[in-house]
C-alpha cells in the first residue's frame, strides 16, 4: 500500500461507483395486483415483446412495463451501464458474463446468474461502442472471430 | 441514493438480550412507536427494540434522507420497498425486500411516497396499458412456439391449473391472442373468408390432445373467449381476415340515426326505411354477436363526424318485454366498447303506441316467462311500469300487423334527428 495515496479523481471516482452501483431509482413494475420496484443493479436485460416491454431481472424472472424500448432507454441514459444492444433490447453491462458469437456470425452476450441458453444478440452496428464499454480489444476481438460457439440465436 | 445503495447510511444502537446491538440504517424496513420506544424491523425479520424514544429515533432515521413517514406513528425505509399493492379506501400494503413484515401506508402520506419512489401513481405503473394488464390477469401471453403444434405435455405444462388439469378457456385465450400477434408480425396468415369455426378447427386437435373434447361445448367457449378479447381490445375479428354475415346498412343521408330491430326476418323490412331516409339499420337476430358489433361500429364511424357523435338515437323496433330491452341495453353498451358514447333509447313498441283495445288484445304475461328471470322481469317493470303497472309485455309482431303504422311511428320519432328526407312515399 503507498505511504503517501494521492487523492483519488472524484470524476474517476464516481465513474468506478457507477460500474457497482446505479444512479438511478428502482424500476416500477406492473403485477397483476402490485406495483414491483426492482434495482436496477438486479436487471440482467430489457426485452420488448407484444404490449410492452420484460424486464428481466438476475433470477430470469419476468416483469412488466408498457413504455418501449426507445422510451426505456431514454429513462435509462443516466445509467451508462445500460446498453441498447439491438432495436427491441437493452442490457445491463454489469451483468454481462461471456460473449460468443454464433456460426452466423451473429454476436450474443450471456448473463452472469442466467441459465446459458439465456442469450442477447448485439447488432452489427452496437458492437463497436459495445466493445469499447466492456474493454475488449482489437487482439481478444479478433480471437472470438475464430471460435464460433455454435449455439442457437436468441435461445431463451 | 448511492449513500443507501453502498451501505454508507448510519449505524443506529438497539436493545439486545446482553447489551447493546448495532444495526445499520440500511438494514431497516420499517419502525413503529410502541409505547415510549421504538420497535424496529430489519429485513431479516429481526425485530428489535430501541433504547431511545420513537421521535428521537425517527428523527435520527429521517435525516439519512432514506426513510418517510408511512403513519401516523411508523416511518419506513424507501429504499427497501420492494412491492406496493393497492387495498381499499386507499391505503396500500407495503412489502419489503427479505422477510420484514409488510405494513399499510395510510391514504394521507401516499403523496409524498409517490414523490419519494419517483412515480406517479401507486395504483398501476405509468404508461399504463389496460388491455395489455387485463391479459396479464387473465395469464394470457405469447408463446413463440405455436400453440397448436405443442406436445400433449407442453400443454399441460401451459394450461394446467395447480391440480395439473388442463385449462381449455386459457389455452383457447393463448391460442387467440398468438394467432393474432403471428398475423400482425407477418408469421401467420390471415383466415381469408373464414369465420369462428375455422379459429375452432385449428385448435381442435390440439385440445384433443389433452382427451378435453367430450363433455363441454368448447366451441362455444372459442365463441365467448374470443368476444372477450375483443371487448377488452386485445384483438379484432377483422384481423383474423372472418366475414360476417351483414345485416345492416350505414345510412347515406342520415346514417347518425340508428333503427334496431331485434328480429332477422325484418331487416328486409327495415331496408326500407334505409332506402327513404337515409337512415342507418341493423336487424340484430336477438343479441348481437360481438363480431357484428366490430364490422358494424367501425363501418358506423366512417360513415358519421365526429359532431353527430354527441347524440345517437337509437330507434328500436323490439319486444317491449325485459329481453327486448336487454337487446338495446346491450347494443348500447357494445357501442361504448367502440367510442360511440352517446345513444338515446327511442322505443317504437311502446303501450303508448297502441290503442288501449289493441294492448289488451296483444298484451301478454311476463310471469313464467322463460326468457326473463324475475329479477329482469322486476327491474324492467320499475323502469318502465309494464303495462299499467302490471308485468305484462308487448311482442314487435303486434305493431307489425300494420306496416304503414310503424313507418308513421319511425317518420314521426326520427324527424327531429333527420337532417333531411331523401324521398317521401
Amino acid at each position: 500500500m503507498p505511504k503517501n495515496p494521492r487523492p483519488a479523481d472524484p470524476d474517476a471516482l464516481y465513474s468506478a461507483i457507477l460500474k457497482i452501483t446505479s444512479p438511478l431509482k428502482p424500476v416500477p413494475c406492473q403485477t397483476v395486483d402490485s406495483i414491483i420496484f426492482i434495482r436496477p443493479e438486479d436487471i440482467a436485460y430489457i426485452t420488448a415483446v407484444p404490449g410492452g416491454l420484460d424486464i428481466v431481472d438476475i433470477n430470469n424472472a419476468h416483469w412488466k412495463r408498457f413504455d418501449t424500448i426507445t422510451a426505456m432507454a431514454e429513462k435509462f441514459k443516466q445509467d451508462t451501464m445500460f446498453f441498447k444492444v439491438n432495436r427491441g433490447e437493452i442490457v445491463n453491462l454489469r451483468q454481462v458474463k461471456a460473449l460468443y458469437v454464433t456460426p452466423t456470425g451473429t454476436r450474443e452476450v450471456a448473463f452472469r446468474s442466467l441459465p446459458a441458453d439465456v442469450r442477447v444478440s448485439i447488432a452489427d452496428s452496437s458492437y463497436p461502442e459495445f466493445k469499447k464499454a466492456m474493454g475488449i480489444s482489437d487482439k481478444a476481438d479478433a480471437a472470438l472471430d475464430k471460435k464460433p460457439s455454435g449455439h442457437k440465436k436468441n435461445v431463451r | 441514493m448511492l449513500d443507501n445503495r453502498l451501505g454508507s447510511g448510519i449505524p443506529l444502537a438497539l436493545a439486545g438480550p446482553e447489551g447493546l446491538i448495532i444495526v445499520h440504517s440500511g438494514e431497516i424496513a420499517h419502525a413503529r412507536k410502541d409505547g415510549s420506544i421504538a420497535a424496529i424491523a430489519l429485513l431479516d425479520g429481526t425485530a428489535l427494540k430501541s433504547l431511545d424514544s420513537f421521535e428521537d429515533i425517527k428523527k435520527t432515521l429521517i435525516k439519512t434522507g432514506s426513510f418517510v413517514q408511512i403513519q401516523r406513528s411508523m416511518i419506513a425505509n424507501i429504499q427497501n420497498i420492494k412491492a406496493v399493492s393497492p387495498l381499499t379506501k386507499g391505503d396500500y400494503l407495503l412489502t419489503f425486500v427479505g422477510t420484514a413484515p409488510s405494513v399499510e401506508l395510510n391514504e394521507v402520506y401516499t403523496a409524498e411516497m409517490e414523490s419519494r419512489l419517483g412515480v406517479k401513481t401507486l395504483e398501476h405503473v405509468e404508461p399504463f396499458d389496460r388491455p395489455t394488464y387485463w391479459l396479464m390477469k387473465e395469464n394470457i401471453k405469447y408463446y413463440p412456439k405455436s400453440i397448436y403444434l405443442m406436445t400433449r405435455e407442453e400443454l399441460l405444462k401451459n394450461f394446467a391449473d395447480s391440480a395439473g388439469n388442463p385449462v381449455i378457456s386459457l389455452l383457447i385465450a393463448n391460442f387467440l391472442y398468438q394467432f393474432a400477434i403471428n398475423i400482425r408480425n407477418g408469421t401467420a396468415e390471415p383466415l381469408e373468408g373464414g369465420n369462428v369455426r375455422s379459429l375452432w378447427y385449428m385448435i381442435k386437435p390440439a385440445i384433443s390432445k389433452l382427451g378435453a373434447l367430450e363433455g363441454s361445448d368448447h366451441y362455444k367457449t372459442l365463441s365467448e373467449v374470443l368476444a372477450r378479447l375483443v371487448t377488452h381490445k386485445i384483438v379484432r375479428y377483422e384481423e383474423y381476415g372472418l366475414i360476417e354475415e351483414e345485416n345492416w346498412v350505414i345510412g347515406k343521408t342520415n346514417p347518425h340515426v340508428i333503427l334496431l330491430a331485434e328480429k332477422r326476418s325484418h331487416f328486409k323490412f327495415i331496408k326500407g326505411f334505409n332506402e327513404q331516409y337515409g337512415v342507418t339499420v341493423l336487424a340484430a337476430g336477438g343479441i348481437p354477436g360481438m363480431i357484428t358489433m366490430e364490422f358494424f361500429a367501425e363501418a358506423f364511424r366512417k360513415a358519421i363526424p365526429q359532431s353527430h357523435l354527441k347524440e345517437i338515437p337509437i330507434i328500436t323496433l323490439t319486444d317491449y318485454d325485459p329481453s327486448g330491452d336487454l337487446i338495446v341495453s346491450t347494443f348500447m353498451d357494445n357501442l361504448k366498447t367502440y367510442n360511440i358514447p352517446k345513444t338515446k333509447f327511442l322505443r317504437l313498441v311502446s303501450p303508448t303506441n297502441f290503442t288501449p283495445e289493441e294492448v289488451e288484445a296483444y298484451k301478454y304475461s311476463l310471469v313464467g316467462d322463460n326468457e326473463a328471470t324475475p329479477t329482469m322481469v322486476r327491474k324492467w317493470l320499475k323502469k318502465t311500469g309494464g303495462i299499467n303497472g302490471q308485468a305484462y309485455g308487448l311482442e314487435t309482431d303486434a305493431l307489425m300487423i300494420t306496416p304503414s303504422r310503424v313507418k308513421q311511428l319511425f317518420a314521426d320519432t326520427a324527424k327531429p334527428y333527420l337532417k333531411r328526407t331523401c324521398r317521401r312515399t
